[in-house]
């Protein structure tokens, strides 16, 4: 008999999901444990197992469609089964947010395989680019028979705006629209070409795309030269990445009262450390992973650092989890070494590079980036030289690094000398760490960073 | 009545102000329009629709009788009065009043006869209006569309009697034996045909080396020969001096470049050398609204240097036509309704004036917009022109109208369409396909490849486009 497949919960905090991408056809059976969908949830893009066997007998929410959990999304049962009533019923029955998503989610983008760029546009001057079969798609071949709200990989655009984009090398699916229905039109093109926005820079790693609050291309627009005048003022879609950020994050910072603390470091011996022990290896250590260690020292002496504000009840974690902040183009990730005090720094790094690997090919699973007890965020890398944080939750701290600087300083002996300088900033919850139990964490973590050997004691 | 209040209140009820009007109640704002002469303004008064009504009686005039006498028959013109095809241009324009009275009715629109100037921010004043109409309205945003009135020449004072404005000629019940028409623009050239058609002798004096001056160049020299083989007569690069009356007629003083004097006789003059914007007297200035060169200074949304103050239309530099002014009517009232009630934002901030189409009536048509040749070669841009002419194209043919051509000017490395000037018969519609394909960042090959149905004028960009892709076919 013919019965309606629900939204299931992919993970803890998920209340619902966007369908990015359908991998069993209409009419198609399939096997228990077998993917069906691909779903874009909280943070990241999971495959929706079928629960049993039977055959796909209609989709209820397109591709690109959202639903909430519990919401139904096809209609199975066996072959030639009418799914008539059901899937009406169903409809009636959807949340009003089932209509197909304005945007491409940002995660299918990325997990979009390779285009080859030159040829498939070069012929396609005059046909739309929607309406071209994604290269690769592993059901390309198979009718479409999503009807006409399914959203493309593509963009809509105009023709000018493709062989403009065909002209400077950019990837028009990186591109936001700003025509009408969100067309890709020149000035699109030439804006996100003044923003340094191109086809290769995702590929060239999150981090070096934006900040933590990366937005991907559509803040790359700015300033750019248009013909036409400054380009209209745009609303973009929230993807379910970012609201999640936007929900977790604000409600960190209006319920933790946080305070901060900061330290300056001389970081000479910490790079020396780095640099005697990559000495000879393929792939050289993350000074990341090398603070992240350390920090899983500190932790060690002052356990109460990683611990949860529960209410009646603070939790104080045995294992020391760290989450490490990492930028993506479409938003900000904090994938979690676990046990860092058992691990050596060798292991952290490994773990740390694996989770941002994967986290950059096809998101992580909640398993992945949650729970940590601990942060670690670092913009050193973009120049910036102290800044604060907002506290990742379940934690109650987190450390903000700044960039590793040469400046003079006054040793012991009174002499100037010069030494490479780092900002430490430590944000804490209030309710949990105290300020002199934060300082006390804080200045061991200065003492180990500086003298390294003393987490050997 | 002494004082009503409004969400917006317009001063002029022209192709701007009137379609301002209705496009803010649409969108549910409480409107007042003021207007001290009738609904319509200038365009359908004594502008584009009375002028449209005579040049197509002077095409049937002149194409019947010689379709007539082609097929063989003898055509008297015995008993032929000028009166009666102006009083069918009149009619025209007052029906299509009568139109926007109704219009403005049927969108609950407060029309108050009068004279309104500004007395204060967000104040306007009305004289001479109706004993129930209010003396003075309070809104929360004011658009100001008093559209523009024809330049004089210091000495061609206008008498509307024989030194004629555009008004004074589309009011005359009479036409001169002998006109002489100052300015060879859209207004003089369109003039210049209907009373030629109808079988006044023209002189058109221009001061810049061509007709047209702001088309392109060998588009207008296009029309420039159709004229001349009419027998009108073009005095181009030559300054109207002033005149004298002589028994019934006048004498202009003319003046070539090289200094050569010379005289005109006639009985008539137009003079059309361009339009001044209406915008003195209405307060502008005590209420802070800032001026440059007589037309109101304006932003983004068609704002002025005051807030709330709204221009549009032929008060504001960019181009005096009327479809430039129901858009700008349009911008301001959807961005007045965005900050009074939260609508969506207009869709553009502002009109982008190579994307205004631009049209002059005469025969042979022209219809054209964005880059022209020249102007692109001034620049120092390289651009592609494509040509295709009206004798390629079969309905072209067959309906006897061959002459003429429509030239694109596209980019040669995206194939863009940059601009195109259209001359012939149906140029002035024509065109649109184009502006469409430009606005839309169509290239060359989709005009191109569009099939077109056979045998219309349309064919014509068509092929226009294939000669840009160096694959026309008719030619």
């Amino acid at each position: 008999m013919a019965e309606t497949l629900l939204m299931m919960a992919l993970s803890p905090t998920m209340s619902q999901g966007t369908i990015t991408k359908w991998k069993v056809a209409e009419g198609a059976a399939f096997t228990a444990g077998s993917v069906l969908c691909e779903v874009e949830t909280d943070k990241a893009s999971m495959d929706y197992e079928a629960p049993k066997g039977a055959v796909l007998l209609k989709r209820i929410v397109a591709e690109g469609g959202k639903a909430a959990v519990g919401d139904p999304i096809a209609v199975i049962g066996k072959a030639g089964e009418d799914p008539g009533p059901l899937a009406a019923m169903a409809e009636t029955m959807a949340s009003p947010s089932v209509p197909a998503a304005v945007a491409v989610a940002p995660s299918a983008v990325e997990t979009a395989p390779a285009m080859p760029r030159a040829p498939s546009f070069a012929s396609a001057a005059s046909v739309p680019v929607a309406a071209a079969p994604m290269a690769g798609a592993p059901d390309a071949a198979a009718p479409n028979l999503d009807g006409p709200s399914a959203p493309s990989s593509y963009p809509p655009s105009s023709p000018l705006a493709r062989a403009v984009a065909r002209e400077l090398g950019i990837d028009i699916r990186k591109v936001r629209g700003s025509g009408p229905n969100g067309r890709v039109v020149e000035r699109d093109i030439r804006s996100a070409a003044a923003g340094g926005f191109a086809a290769g820079s995702a590929a060239a790693g999150g981090l070096a795309t934006g900040g933590l609050g990366a937005r991907g291309p559509a803040v790359a627009q700015g300033s750019a030269a248009s013909s036409s005048g400054p380009a209209p003022d745009r609303r973009l879609p929230v993807s379910g990445k970012r609201a999640v950020i936007a929900k977790r994050l604000s409600e960190s910072f209006y319920t933790a009262p946080h305070f901060y603390l900061k330290r300056r470091i001389d970081a000479g011996p910490l790079m020396a450390l780095r640099e005697t022990a990559n000495a000879g290896r393929d792939k050289p250590l993350s000074l990341n992973a090398f603070i992240v260690k350390l920090a899983a020292e500190a932790i060690v002496r002052h356990p109460y650092v990683n611990s949860t504000w529960e209410g009646a009840t603070i939790l104080e974690r045995s294992s020391i989890d760290i989450g490490l902040a990492v930028a993506l183009p479409d938003g900000l990730i904090t994938p979690v070494a676990r046990d860092c005090a058992r691990k050596g720094v060798a292991a952290i790094d490994e773990e740390l590079s694996a989770l941002i690997a994967k986290a950059k090919e096809r998101g992580l699973a909640p398993s992945e980036y949650e729970g940590a007890g601990f942060t670690v965020t670092n913009l050193g890398s973009f120049g910036v030289e102290e800044f604060t944080a907002i506290i990742n939750p379940p934690g109650s701290a987190i450390l903000a690094l700044g960039a590793a600087l040469k400046e003079p300083f006054v040793g012991g002996d009174g002499t100037i000398g010069v030494r490479r300088a780092m900002a430490l900033t430590l944000g804490c919850d209030h309710r949990v760490i105290d300020g002199a139990a934060g300082a006390r964490f804080l200045a061991t973590l200065v003492s180990l960073l500086e003298e390294p050997g003393k987490a050997l004691l | 009545m002494p004082e009503r209040e409004y969400d917006l209140v317009v001063i002029g009820a022209g192709p701007g102000g009137y379609v301002c009007a209705i496009r803010a109640a649409q969108l549910g704002l409480s409107v007042a329009v003021v207007e001290r002469e009738a609904p319509g303004g200038v365009c359908l008064n004594i502008g584009c629709i009375p002028s449209k009504a005579l040049i197509h009686q002077a095409s049937l005039f002149e194409d019947g009788r010689a379709a007539l006498e082609a097929a063989g028959a003898k055509v008297d013109l015995a008993g032929f009065d000028y009166a009666k095809p102006w009083k069918k241009s009149r009619d025209a324009a007052d029906r299509l009043s009568k139109g926007v009275r109704f219009l403005l009715k049927k969108n609950k629109i407060e029309y108050i006869e009068g004279e309104a100037a500004l007395s204060g921010p967000g104040k306007v004043k009305v004289s001479g209006a109706a004993a129930a109409a209010p003396e003075s309205i309070s809104a929360k945003a004011i658009v100001v569309a008093t559209g523009s009135r024809p330049k004089e020449l210091p000495s061609f004072p206008f008498d509307e009697k024989t030194v004629l404005s555009s008004t004074g000629f589309l009011l005359s019940r009479d036409l001169p034996r002998r006109l002489a028409i100052l300015g060879a623009g859209a207004i003089g050239m369109e003039t210049a045909f209907v009373a030629d058609a109808f079988g006044v002798e023209v002189t058109v004096v221009e001061l810049m080396d061509r007709i047209l001056p702001i088309e392109d160049g060998e588009s207008a020299a296009i029309v420039a020969s159709a004229f001349a083989k009419r027998g009108v007569k073009l005095l181009t690069g030559m300054a109207a001096q002033g005149f004298e009356r002589k028994g019934e007629g006048l004498e202009l003083r003319l003046k070539a470049k090289d200094g050569a004097e010379s005289q005109l006789v006639a009985d008539g003059v137009l003079v059309s050398v361009g339009r001044s914007p209406n915008t003195k007297g209405l307060g502008l200035e005590e209420v802070g609204v800032r001026l440059e060169k007589g037309f109101v200074a304006v932003g983004d949304y068609q704002e002025s240097s005051v807030s709330g103050i709204y221009a549009i239309g032929d008060i504001v530099s960019t181009p005096l036509l009327a479809h430039v002014a129901s858009k700008e009517g349009e911008i301001a009232a959807e961005r007045i309704a965005q900050v009074i009630k939260g609508s969506p934002p207009p869709a553009e901030r502002r009109v982008d004036p190579l994307l205004v189409p631009s049209a002059v009536y005469c025969e042979p048509e022209l219809g054209s917009f964005g880059l022209a040749e020249e102007k692109a070669k001034a620049e120092g841009r390289t651009v592609g022109v494509a040509r295709f002419p009206y004798v390629g194209v079969g309905k072209a043919v067959a309906t006897g109208v061959p002459e003429g051509q429509a030239k694109i000017v596209y980019d040669p490395r995206t194939r863009a369409i940059l601009g195109a000037t259209i001359v012939g018969a149906g140029a002035t519609e024509l065109v649109h396909e184009l502006l469409l394909a430009a606005r839309s960042e169509l290239l060359l090959d989709d005009v191109a490849d569009m099939i077109h149905a056979h045998p219309t004028l349309s064919e014509l960009l068509m092929e226009g486009a294939r000669a840009g892709l160096g694959r026309a076919i008719h030619i």
